[in-house]
């Protein structure tokens, strides 16, 4: 049965806003704990550089009190709140697609931190959004038909995820530019794409920009590198377009394909190159998928338009260019 | 629920109570579970309607209401104190019920058809074409399968001796059987001791005799008929219904963005391009439906969805133009229709209604303003409603003045004695007042859910059971046995 292209659109959203919520609340916890007992790498311009990370402009230097009530619950920019409330109003919209169980996580999920608050313990209520996000993420493959409005829930989640790592790549490069071998900054970047773990097991505690960057860029089994995202976002799109002849399928398999068939060394070495292949596919890819799938018969659809362009994520990819 | 009308109820003292015969003397079908709370206690009691609230909360089951353009998302409270209809009781409402709807069904066809009950002059021709809901350009339209009104909600009350009266007839968008199946569901998780015993109707059928009969409505010719819910969208305060009902379908859920009319037929956007679309359960009102049609202003509506309509390329459930056979001054010919094609007495009396277009009523009507709830025809949700005993001075001049210059406009009724029944508050068990709304449905058959929605009036003495005022609900069971012996 075909999906309604707006349910699929806000399926997309909606993966797309959990994984960027999860995303958010662990980035924030990582370098909240990193402030703690290290008067930070960068100094005065830790929290501001943080907050650029996290997706706001540039700004001035902040305290660490600010930056945290800016990322958890400002109104205006790209907040874990905001992403949460968009989650919800996703699900919300496309309601009779998820499953009970799905749904009642999100929904409770958004309940309960409405009514928490964050009461100046940061580190506790950051870890109830992962893990609640973690349950919905669970729940979506274990109580939904594996679908094509699930495959959209997919999509959106992993390219969301994919997108989250290579920027974090990217900006911690140069930050770190200096500090190539500085093994707790590198250890905190894995830690806050959540593959601290499945590195130390893979080389153990030695610790340089060249094997992380390598290791989250290209590695073919972690669930937070970019190659396995995009790997993931590909399969959810062959369970979309079963035929394997729609153009964003077309593209997100190049896409993949520069990412599998990449030279280790040279990516290590300067990712710079591979992720602009990425910025220039990816950019591809979402204006195939909204002329296939998001907008296919070109009239106005107000709510996916709105929803895509409003979305933190394309706006922090713009404003990074 | 912003939508359900209100009924009205006043504290007089001697409203009959549904469940106490006397103070601590419970009626024989409420034996068992006044006796069964009792064992619970009161503490308990308040931890499960806490815990109640809180999974309706965790499942979304709530309804928005619009404070300076912000929308608040609030609970319909649920009160755990099961209202018991016997079975006998029900038949005859059942059989009342159908007959009024299926009177009524008839009414449209005629009234937009040949007009035959307006020629014999059974029914004053002007009162009945002066109704806002009179769609003129439908006259002459052939309704599919010959039915207007694939579901009806039709309001109850009792007064002080138990008697049931019809209140009023939702015969356009009615809601609230969401909430029939969700009371259910709550009280059998949190408080399922007081089933025991008690042979309760099942009310799950609906959704599947609803689809049945809306897919019927396609006509043979459609093997695989496409059903859609078209919503209004997320912000509706009927929303919650709207995704229950298409989920317990398995239907589409649409918003008017989703939908595409091309030379009559009506189509979904999907992933794969335009879908075919043979019937629409619509829940957005006559005049936001489309934009050439009605409102131009709307933004919900899909442009040529009513000509697609009238040429016959869709399905509208329910259909359009019902709102001349629901206005509250042709609810006063209700009995006479009922008459005229079924032959039948009423099996359901209505309330004793004034109608303001005659002069000698009106004159009552605005002398006896204090006595007297006086409402708009067409309206629903209680706007513009003035409740006699509460209202004020300057309201009763206000509603006179009105009266006077519009009389086709308004219709009074005394006020009702509404029953009551006991709910579970902070203090202990209160007595509230509360009405009942059944839901008929019509297919190749007319039938009616066991039971129905019972608002509550949650606050004490208070005159509306209207979910935005601070009303709730209970949920309703069709008991097979009188007494809850096995």
């Amino acid at each position: 049965m075909a999906l309604l292209s707006r349910v699929a659109t806000v399926l997309y959203v909606l993966g797309r806003d959990v994984e960027r919520t999860e995303h958010l609340a662990r980035l924030l916890r990582v370098h909240f704990e990193l402030s703690l007992d290290r008067s930070a790498p960068s100094g005065r311009h830790f929290w501001s550089d943080f907050l650029q990370l996290a997706g706001w402009p540039a700004p001035d230097p902040v305290v660490r009190e600010h930056a945290i009530a800016l990322v958890l619950s400002d109104a205006a920019g790209p907040s874990l709140r905001r992403s949460l409330e968009s989650a919800r109003r996703a699900g919300q919209a496309v309601r009779p697609s998820l499953s009970i169980e799905t749904w009642q996580q999100l929904n409770s999920l958004y309940w309960r931190l409405s009514d928490a608050g964050w009461q100046g313990r940061p580190d506790a209520y950051l870890r109830q959004v992962e893990m609640g996000t973690q349950l919905i993420a669970g729940l979506v493959d274990d109580t939904m038909t594996h679908d094509e409005a699930w495959n959209f829930v997919k999509l959106g989640k992993y390219l969301e995820r994919a997108a989250n790592v290579i920027r974090l790549v990217e900006r911690k490069a140069s930050e770190l530019a200096e500090h190539d071998e500085d093994a707790i900054a590198w250890a905190s970047v894995l830690r806050s794409c959540a593959s601290l773990e499945a590195f130390r097991m893979r080389f153990g505690a030695t610790m340089s920009a060249q094997v992380v960057s390598r290791f989250l860029l290209l590695d073919r089994l972690s669930p937070h590198s970019a190659a396995f995202c995009i790997g993931a976002a590909l399969a959810a799109i062959q369970g979309i377009d079963t035929d394997g002849e729609s153009p964003p399928h077309r593209v997100l398999g190049r896409l993949s394909a520069t990412f599998q068939y990449a030279d280790p060394a040279q990516v290590g070495a300067s990712p710079a190159k591979l992720i602009t292949r990425f910025d220039e596919q990816n950019a591809e890819l979402h204006q195939a998928l909204r002329r296939n799938y998001f907008q296919p018969s070109q009239l106005a659809l107000d709510y996916a338009g709105d929803q895509l362009t409003r979305h933190p994520q394309q706006q922090q990819q713009r404003s990074e260019g | 629920m912003g939508s359900v009308v209100p009924a009205q109820a006043v504290v007089r003292g001697d409203s009959y109570d549904e469940m106490l015969a006397a103070p601590g003397r419970p009626r024989r079908p409420y034996l068992r579970i006044h006796q069964r709370l009792q064992t619970l206690g009161h503490s308990e009691l308040r931890r499960r309607q806490r815990l109640a609230q809180r999974v309706f909360r965790e499942l979304g089951i709530t309804f928005t209401v619009y404070q300076d353009d912000r929308g608040i998302e609030k609970l319909f409270p649920v009160d755990l104190i099961p209202r018991v209809i016997d079975d006998r009781t029900w038949a005859r409402l059942e059989r009342g019920l159908k007959q009024r709807v299926t009177a009524l069904n008839l009414f449209l066809e005629d009234v937009y058809g040949d007009q035959r009950i307006l020629r014999q002059g059974a029914v004053p021709c002007d009162l009945v074409l002066s109704a806002d809901g009179f769609l003129r350009e439908l006259v002459g339209l052939r309704a599919p399968r010959g039915l207007h009104c694939h579901v009806a909600g039709i309001d109850l009350v009792r007064d002080h001796s138990g008697d049931f009266y019809v209140l009023e007839d939702n015969l356009r968008t009615p809601s609230g059987i969401s909430y029939v199946l969700a009371n259910r569901q709550i009280l059998k998780r949190v408080v399922p001791e007081l089933f025991i015993g008690y042979d309760v109707r099942p009310v799950e059928g609906y959704c599947h005799e609803f689809l049945s009969n809306l897919r019927w409505l396609a006509g043979s010719d459609v093997a695989d008929p496409t059903v859609v819910l078209l919503t209004p969208g997320i912000y509706n305060s009927a929303y919650f219904e709207h995704w229950y009902l298409a989920k317990q379908m398995g239907i589409d859920l649409v918003e008017g963005s989703d939908l595409v009319v091309d030379q009559d037929r009506v189509f979904i956007r999907t992933t794969d391009g335009l879908r075919p679309v043979h019937v629409v359960y619509r829940r957005v009102d006559d005049e936001f439906l489309d934009p050439i049609f009605g409102r131009p202003d709307s933004l919900v509506g899909i442009p040529g969805l009513v000509n697609a309509y009238r040429a016959g390329g869709v399905v509208l459930a329910n259909g359009l133009g019902n709102g001349v056979a629901d206005d509250k001054a042709v609810y006063t010919l209700v009995p006479d229709i009922i008459r005229y094609y079924l032959g039948e007495e009423p099996i359901l009396p209505n309330v004793r209604t004034y109608l303001c277009t005659r002069d000698a009523e009106r004159r009552y009507v605005v002398d006896h303003l204090q006595d007297l709830v006086v409402k708009t025809v067409a309206g629903s949700g209680g706007y513009g409603m003035l409740i006699g005993p509460m209202s004020t001075l300057a309201q009763r001049a206000r509603m006179r003045r009105l009266i006077e210059a519009h009389p086709r406009r308004f219709i009074a009724q005394p006020v009702i004695d509404l029953s009551v029944q006991p709910v579970i508050t902070a203090s202990g068990l209160a007595s509230r007042h509360q009405d009942l709304r059944p839901f008929v449905l019509s297919g190749p058959e007319t039938t009616v859910a066991p039971g129905g929605l019972t608002r509550v009036a949650l606050r004490p003495g208070s005159l509306v059971v209207n979910s935005s005022q601070g009303g709730g609900s209970r949920d309703t069971w069709v008991t097979a046995s009188e007494d809850g012996t096995p």
